[in-house]
């Protein structure tokens, strides 16, 4: 029988070879990272107001009262005046929540989606404008700032899915032309901004570069076509917010491509907690151990798994 | 990079900076963990997205790791490989491993066999698969696979002794049946050629 480095010394080659990994392609990978990050900003907006609803609900049904009395009372003679106040305020200051989900209304009554995406686009405008003046006036820049931004952008992008194709390439050409815009605004920040921000603004200008090069590539050379797109929402990513899913080489975010054997009419919706009842996110393994992340779940779980 | 718990802590409660640096910190290896085993840097990108996306499931139903977060990562990851090739059912797609090499038949050969020797490496039992990648491919140390398989060191010399074996009967099997195939079969035969 072989020893161990009898046998080390055997597989090496082959398994030498294994360690050869494919090049990862950099502007898929920014891609897959924005994708995550919107995920993560929605994720994590959905759990502030989760949590924001949850300290209401603990109250007593008097102190509901009195706060609901309250509220109304506020926005009855001073709503409309606090919103329209709120409208200046930056991420550090108190109605700056107000401010984006005044924003959010406003998005929601947009019903032409070619409104909707210049819309956003001021929505991305107002974020740089926040970090320009957050900048200006020697705050830290939160990173909710630019991680929103990219959302706006994203969420531009995605409405295309709804759009015939002339319409689509018309907003991917505002999306650019806004872009462009913000690149130099962004450039122009990265001048006069100090430096304790540079990092955050220069990878936002990068972020920016890479959405502006994905967007002139797909009006060159007609990818990120809506088919792919209108897959991924099929596949179901996130009712909050889809980003888009194609990446450079028309695959899907968050779907193994080419996999048999999986329906295209299953959810995937990582967030519909499909019944995994056993903590572990991820596809069945029966070889694994109760332990492991991605194991056993083949009770529907999130539908993503390959 | 912040302490391991600090950084769970500010995940369970979905703070956007915190999962950012736990992205950042991890993707790039979790990429090249799939792409080693898969082959495919696609698939790889795949992997990478559900294995952050089920991250991010855990954490919203106020589940995941506690600890130990690059071993919870790479095995969601790993599982995620062990089910892709389970839907594969043994099937190799030459096309996909023909590349635009002078010489795409040897290219072609070298990729059915790194194939092989990735399923292979997937049919082994658990431990010794996550034995295998990550001595050989990641060049963990016996401490830190000990560590993320919460074994004895020396139970990991032993998975890591079988599973050894266990390919070593694979190569020894292939290549009868290579030279087998060399003797007796035309080249019209080889894998690719068809």
């Amino acid at each position: 029988m072989k020893d161990q480095n009898e046998l080390e010394a055997l597989l090496r080659k082959d398994l030498e070879a294994l360690k050869e990994a494919p090049p990862r392609d950099p502007r898929i990978a920014a891609q897959r990272r924005a994708q995550f990050l919107s995920r993560a900003v929605s994720a994590s907006e959905v759990h502030r107001r989760k949590g924001w609803m949850f300290t209401f609900r603990k109250e007593n049904f008097a102190m509901n009262l009195i706060i609901s009395t309250l509220v109304i009372a506020g926005l009855l003679f001073g709503g409309g005046t606090a919103v329209y106040a709120a409208q200046d305020d930056l991420p550090n200051e108190s109605l700056y929540q107000l401010k984006l989900l005044s924003e959010e209304a406003n998005l929601q009554l947009q019903n032409d989606p070619q409104e909707k995406a210049a819309y956003l686009m001021t929505m991305a405008q107002t974020r740089i404008r926040e970090m320009a003046q957050l900048a200006a006036d020697g705050h830290p820049i939160p990173d909710d700032v630019p991680l929103r931004l990219e959302q706006h952008i994203q969420q531009a992008l995605q409405l295309c899915v709804n759009l015939d194709e002339t319409t689509c390439d018309q907003t991917r050409l505002q999306i650019r032309d806004r872009l462009q815009e913000q690149d130099r605004l962004m450039q122009q920040l990265l001048i006069d901004a100090p430096e304790d921000a540079q990092p955050l603004l220069l990878r936002t200008r990068d972020m920016l570069r890479t959405q502006l090069r994905l967007v002139e590539d797909s009006l060159q050379s007609g990818e990120m076509n809506q088919d792919a797109i209108q897959n991924q929402n099929q596949n179901g990513q996130d009712n909050e917010f889809t980003p888009p899913a194609q990446t450079g080489n028309g695959t899907q975010f968050n779907q193994p491509t080419n996999v048999p054997g999986e329906p295209n009419s299953e959810t995937g919706n990582p967030n519909a907690g499909g019944g995994n009842s056993n903590d572990i996110p991820g596809g069945p393994n029966p070889d694994s151990g109760s332990d492991n992340p991605g194991g056993g779940n083949s009770d529907g779980g999130n539908g993503n798994k390959p | 990079m912040p302490e391991e718990s600090d950084l769970l802590q500010r995940a369970f409660r979905l703070e956007t900076r915190a999962l950012t640096e736990i992205y950042d910190a991890y993707s790039p290896g979790i990429y090249r963990y799939a792409a080693r085993l898969l082959g495919d840097s696609n698939l790889a990108e795949d992997c990478v997205a559900d294995t952050f996306v089920r991250f991010m499931d855990a954490l919203q139903k106020q589940r995941g790791p506690r600890d130990h977060l690059q071993a919870y990562l790479y095995r969601i990851a790993h599982n995620w490989i062990a089910d892709f090739y389970r839907t594969q059912k043994g099937n190799v797609e030459l096309d996909e491993w023909l590349s635009s090499d002078d010489r795409p038949e040897d290219e072609a050969a070298g990729n059915i066999r790194q194939m092989q020797l990735r399923k292979v490496i997937l049919k082994l039992s658990p431990d010794q698969q996550r034995v295998i990648a990550l001595k050989y491919l990641e060049d963990w140390s016996n401490e830190e696979i000990a560590h993320l398989l919460k074994k004895p060191v020396g139970a990991v010399k032993s998975i890591q002794h079988r599973a050894l074996r266990s390919l070593e009967r694979f190569l020894e099997e292939r290549d009868d049946h290579e030279g087998s195939k060399r003797i007796g079969s035309p080249a019209s035969e080889r894998p690719g050629s068809a």
